[in-house]
């Protein structure tokens, strides 16, 4: 299983950011309407959110499901609160 | 599986339940069972089913019944999760965000339903080429590349077979899910296992005499070279 250079250079950089304390992909899907809601609204995110954004830098999956989520708030079909 | 809501129930059409509801109405009115909860599945699954394709379609067309299944599977795990609502978001964001992750969920495992972990694992192409960046000082150069290449040897010294299949697969693009299928492990054990790795590389590059500025500093000028 050896990596190419490409690869290893994804691998430092994530790395470079790992945490010793992050949010798995589970808490921050608890978290990411909240967290999708005050991103559009342009609110300031309440500290405890910072959490889901570093998750989000360092996930591709969950940074791919916010996407969608955000596109379809964007585009929210009218009759449903 | 009997659906919710597979048509516009006889409830639902008899009653005028308008679909706008406050957070407090969609807890009161699923949890109420009979014809409210009836209605309220069939309000949630109607918005669903109109949201959801449109925002899913940069990754393909997907077939309607996918998109009914997707829903339908929604639907049950927000009637089983409604605990877990704790009202800092609108419900129906919040129901969403469960949406997105089953369809997400399953167009990755129908893309991926035919790659092994042995596919994705094999060697790469080439070993570490040398970094050729004819602005760079030779210095700066070697101390690089001997990141990297302290860097590829812990991930085959330091890493389990686990770890190391698991952080290989990722990087070559296989969804933690895919990876978590082929290895009985739910996609949070797999993250779980994945963050243990790349903790487990930092301490041995740190351990190498590197900090956490050196490994910023030299993936940044490796990403540019």
């Amino acid at each position: 299983m050896r990596l190419d250079r490409e690869e290893i250079v994804r691998l430092l950089a994530l790395v470079a950011v790992t945490r010793e304390d992050e949010v798995d992909c589970d808490a921050c899907l608890a978290d990411l309407a909240e967290f999708a809601e005050s991103e559009l609204l342009g609110a300031d995110l309440p500290v405890a959110l910072g959490r889901v954004e570093e998750h989000l830098a360092g996930c591709g999956e969950c940074a791919e499901e916010y996407a969608v989520l955000r596109e379809v708030m964007r585009s929210a079909p009218a009759g449903a609160s | 599986m009997s659906g919710f809501g597979a048509g516009p129930s006889k409830a639902y059409a008899r009653q005028r339940t308008p679909v706008m509801r406050t957070n407090e109405g969609w807890l009161s009115d699923l949890r109420a069972g009979g014809a409210t909860q009836a209605a309220a599945l069939e309000a949630l699954r109607s918005y669903l089913l109109r949201a959801l394709p449109g925002s899913l379609r940069r990754y393909g067309e997907v077939p309607e019944d996918v998109i009914e299944d997707v829903v339908q599977d929604s639907l049950v795990r927000t009637l089983a999760h409604l605990d877990r609502f704790e009202g800092r978001s609108r419900f129906t964001t919040w129901a969403t965000t469960i949406a997105v992750r089953v369809a997400m969920t399953e167009l990755r495992r129908r893309r991926w339903r035919d790659v092994s972990l042995d596919d994705v694992t094999v060697d790469a192409r080439s070993e570490l080429p040398a970094i050729a960046d004819p602005k760079s000082d030779p210095e700066g150069r070697a101390a690089r590349r001997g990141i990297l290449d302290a860097l590829a040897t812990l991930v085959e010294t330091a890493l389990s077979e686990r770890q190391r299949t698991a952080i290989v697969a990722e990087l070559r693009g296989m969804p933690q899910e895919e990876i978590g299928r082929r290895l009985g492990l739910s996609r949070n054990a797999v993250y779980k296992l994945t963050h243990d790795a790349r903790k487990k590389l930092r301490r041995g590059l740190e351990d190498a005499g590197l900090d956490a500025a050196e490994i910023r500093s030299a993936f940044e000028a490796a990403g540019r070279s």
